[in-house]
């Protein structure tokens, strides 16, 4: 039962799901930074973002994407580590300890 | 199986990896023509004419953002007039039938100003790019 869990377990696709979501937020975060100055650009926002969205400072702007920048960065490598040890698990178990 | 989840994740993930790289890139060009611009400025700003007998304006760039991919492209180069001041000073050589000089107001000031904030959005866009190459070698090192 326990392997089972181990080799059919939900745990890659939420992984999965969550690096999709750190990878995809990262690029909203790209285009937030690069198009600070464009006159024509709406910027990505999440709903936790809108109470953000009265600074009309562009140094503050900026500030803001990048700590937000860090913080999804911190979160994919967590979450890709935590791929990693996962994978390590499975492939001790498929070759039944040996690998 | 297992292997081809792992296989569509870094598929997913490089995808905007490259896409990430090439907003970065688009970012970092955007700032230096600014850079560009505002060094014809600061070298201009002692300037009285140009070579066809115009006074020297000071340049603006115009960023707008490309639709289809999100990225930053500069629209144009716009001089701007708000800076230039009309004068009266019949005595100068320069001036016209009645007398008055066109001189441009020097803002040695705003042009360095301006200077550190673009400085400070390359930064920002080099950073993107750099965090974007960490996340596709972290991506990389999963199957190690």
């Amino acid at each position: 039962m326990e392997i089972d869990n181990v080799v059919y377990g939900s745990t890659f696709d939420s992984l999965e799901k969550a690096i999709k979501e750190t990878s995809n937020r990262h690029k909203a975060i790209a285009q937030n930074i690069a198009n600070i100055e464009s006159n024509n650009y709406k910027s990505f926002q999440t709903e936790l973002d809108k109470a953000q969205s009265k600074i009309t400072d562009k140094q503050a702007l900026l500030d803001n994407e990048l700590s937000k920048l860090a913080e999804n960065n911190l979160k994919m490598t967590s979450y890709a580590q935590l791929m990693s040890s996962k994978l390590k698990i499975l492939r001790k178990v498929v070759t039944l300890g040996k690998g | 199986m297992k292997v081809l989840l792992l296989l569509v994740i870094t598929a997913l993930c490089w995808g905007d990896v490259f896409e990430v790289i090439n907003i970065a890139r688009s970012g970092m060009s955007v700032q230096q023509k600014k850079l560009e611009v505002i060094a014809e400025n600061v070298a201009n700003l002692s300037t009285a004419k140009t070579s066809d007998g115009q006074i020297y304006k000071q340049k603006q760039v115009i960023v707008k953002t490309n639709k289809e991919n999100n990225t930053p492209y500069v629209s144009g180069v716009e001089e701007r007039t708000d800076t230039v001041q009309k004068l009266y000073d019949p005595s100068n050589p320069e001036s016209d039938d009645e007398g008055y000089v066109y001189v441009v107001d020097n803002s040695l000031s705003t042009e360095l100003v301006n200077m550190a904030l673009t400085r400070r959005l390359y930064e920002a866009n080099a950073a993107v790019f750099n965090s974007a190459k960490q996340a596709a070698q972290t991506i990389m090192n999963l199957g190690k």
